[in-house]
């Protein structure tokens, strides 16, 4: 499963810093995740976590740094022309803690659209494309109800939908069992880890503790806009080098 | 008699609606412009765009009326020709509605979560189709039931046009009030201006019911 090295990484991070203002909220944070890699991030609340995955399709920009996703770099200091964000976004699909489907649009068009906007595909292929990814997520027959009709477990699957539709070549997740009940969440997570059996590259920012050990095959502890460690995730839970990610651990097992 | 006044005031049924209908379409299309310099990057046109959305709205209807009406033939008798009645009354409605307006598209762009941006921006639509596709038909559905409501009110503020000389509704009324000394062309114009509000709230109802049929939460 681990092909670190083997040819060009699907994302690297190199030296990317972002603050607002004077609050320095990510310090000169690398990272490089391979094709295929199952990438699990981990921290305390405030901790960068979601800015650095926001910074991996830009829509928080850094202060510094570069991005390459699939050999598209993107150097943060230069302006950064519409082309190479577009081409930069088409290689990477975002799941949202809160979803964000489109409340006006079927379930249907919420998938379609996005492929006849930015892809250009026809209607009809857009919308066969989208049919057999809500089979694919289990939810064929929602198709033309409205988000609001759906629960939130359903909603988040629609919405990994709408991103797998336009080929992403890695997958960001911020939290996207958070908003969901436990039972509503375990759907989801199935999905994702099919997702991963798949092959796809993702990077999951998670408080889903089983996920990140079970089904990532590497994971990251930030802490104050940093990596604190990093490595595989059984070696991690069973013996965290930092004081600070064994207080984090221990803080996180006692919740759940 | 009273058919005769129910038949003398019906005359300005159909200025009354030319009116409130010219007056919203006028403030509705040039609420978009005025939005977008409310929501400009730039201070100078924000501070622009909200200084015109108050004086505006800070000054009733009436003087409005008055001042378009009557300002510029003081300066030149010879654009009374161009601002008639009917001119200044339509200039006058799509002025102050074009404010209201701004505030109400200003009000539902609000109501729209940042999410919905967010997502957007990370499916790689252009800001063109963000905004055609995802922001304006959202805005529309929430600018609905206010827009409405300005819609009716602007209907019976019409009435103020009768002052500038208009042949609407209350204009008749005044007419016929005045030569046959009685309350009743006042009654009528009432009713009339009743019926033509009943449908129209209705019909905002439906449109509103229609439009949330797939929102709501
Ligand atoms: N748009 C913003 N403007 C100002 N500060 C921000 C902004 N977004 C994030 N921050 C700050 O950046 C820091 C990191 O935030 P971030 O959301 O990345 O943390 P996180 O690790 O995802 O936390 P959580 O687990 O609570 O989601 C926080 O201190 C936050 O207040
Ligand atoms: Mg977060």
């Amino acid at each position: 499963m681990t092909n670190l090295g083997t040819g060009n990484p699907a994302i690297r991070l190199e030296n990317v810093e972002k603050s607002f203002g004077d609050h320095v909220v990510l310090q000169n944070v690398s990272l490089s995740v391979g094709a295929g890699q199952v990438f699990a991030l981990i921290g305390p609340s405030g901790a960068g976590k979601s800015t650095l995955l926001r910074c991996i399709n830009l829509l928080e920009r850094p202060t510094s740094g570069s991005i390459t996703v699939d050999g598209v770099t993107i150097q943060t200091d230069h302006t950064i022309k519409p082309k190479e964000l577009a081409a930069l976004r088409s290689r990477v699909g975002m799941v949202f803690q809160s979803f964000n489907l489109f409340p006006h649009m079927t379930v249907l068009r919420n998938i379609a659209l996005p492929q006849q906007r930015v892809l250009g595909r026809s209607r009809a292929d857009a919308e066969d494309r989208a049919h057999a990814l809500l089979g694919r997520v289990g939810l064929a027959d929602k198709a033309s109800q409205y988000p609001a009709r759906c629960s939130g477990g359903q909603q988040q699957r629609i919405a990994i939908a709408r991103a797998l539709a336009l080929d992403p070549k890695v997958m960001l997740f911020d939290e996207p069992t958070s908003a969901l009940d436990p039972e509503l969440g375990l759907e989801v997570l199935t999905v994702m880890r099919e997702l991963a059996d798949e092959g796809m590259t993702m990077v999951v920012v998670t408080h889903e503790m089983q996920f990140a050990r079970d089904v990532s095959d590497h994971l990251v502890v930030m802490s104050d806009g940093g990596i604190l460690e990093e490595g595989d995730p059984h070696d991690i839970f069973s013996g965290p080098r930092h004081a600070r990610t064994r207080q984090f651990l221990r803080a996180v097992v006692d919740r759940q | 008699m009273t058919e005769t006044v129910w038949g003398a005031v019906a005359q300005g049924i159909v200025m009354t609606i030319q009116l409130t209908v010219a007056g919203f379409a006028i403030g509705a299309v040039l609420g978009v412009p005025i939005l977008a310099l409310r929501m400009s990057p730039l201070a100078s046109l924000r501070w622009s765009a909200r200084a015109f959305i108050e004086v505006t709205r800070g000054v009733p209807m009436i003087v409005w009326l008055f001042l378009i009406y009557n300002g510029p033939t003081q300066f030149d008798p010879a654009l009374g020709s161009v601002f008639t009645s009917w001119v200044s009354a339509v200039a006058a409605f799509g002025l102050v509605s074009a404010a209201y307006m701004a505030e109400i598209y200003r009000g539902s762009l609000r109501a729209i979560k940042q999410g919905q941006y967010e997502a957007s921006r990370a499916l790689g639509m252009s800001s063109v189709d963000t905004a055609t596709r995802v922001i304006g038909p959202q805005m529309i559905r929430v600018a609905v039931p206010a827009s409405a409501t300005y819609a009716i009110g602007l209907l019976k503020d019409s009435s103020l046009a009768s002052t500038i000389g208009v042949f609407e509704i209350t204009y008749y009324a005044n007419t016929v009030a005045s030569t046959s000394s009685s309350a009743t062309p006042y009654f009528v114009a009432g009713a009339y201006y009743v019926a033509l509000t009943l449908p129209s709230a209705w019909g905002a109802r439906r449109l509103e019911a229609r439009l949330r049929r797939g929102v709501a939460r």
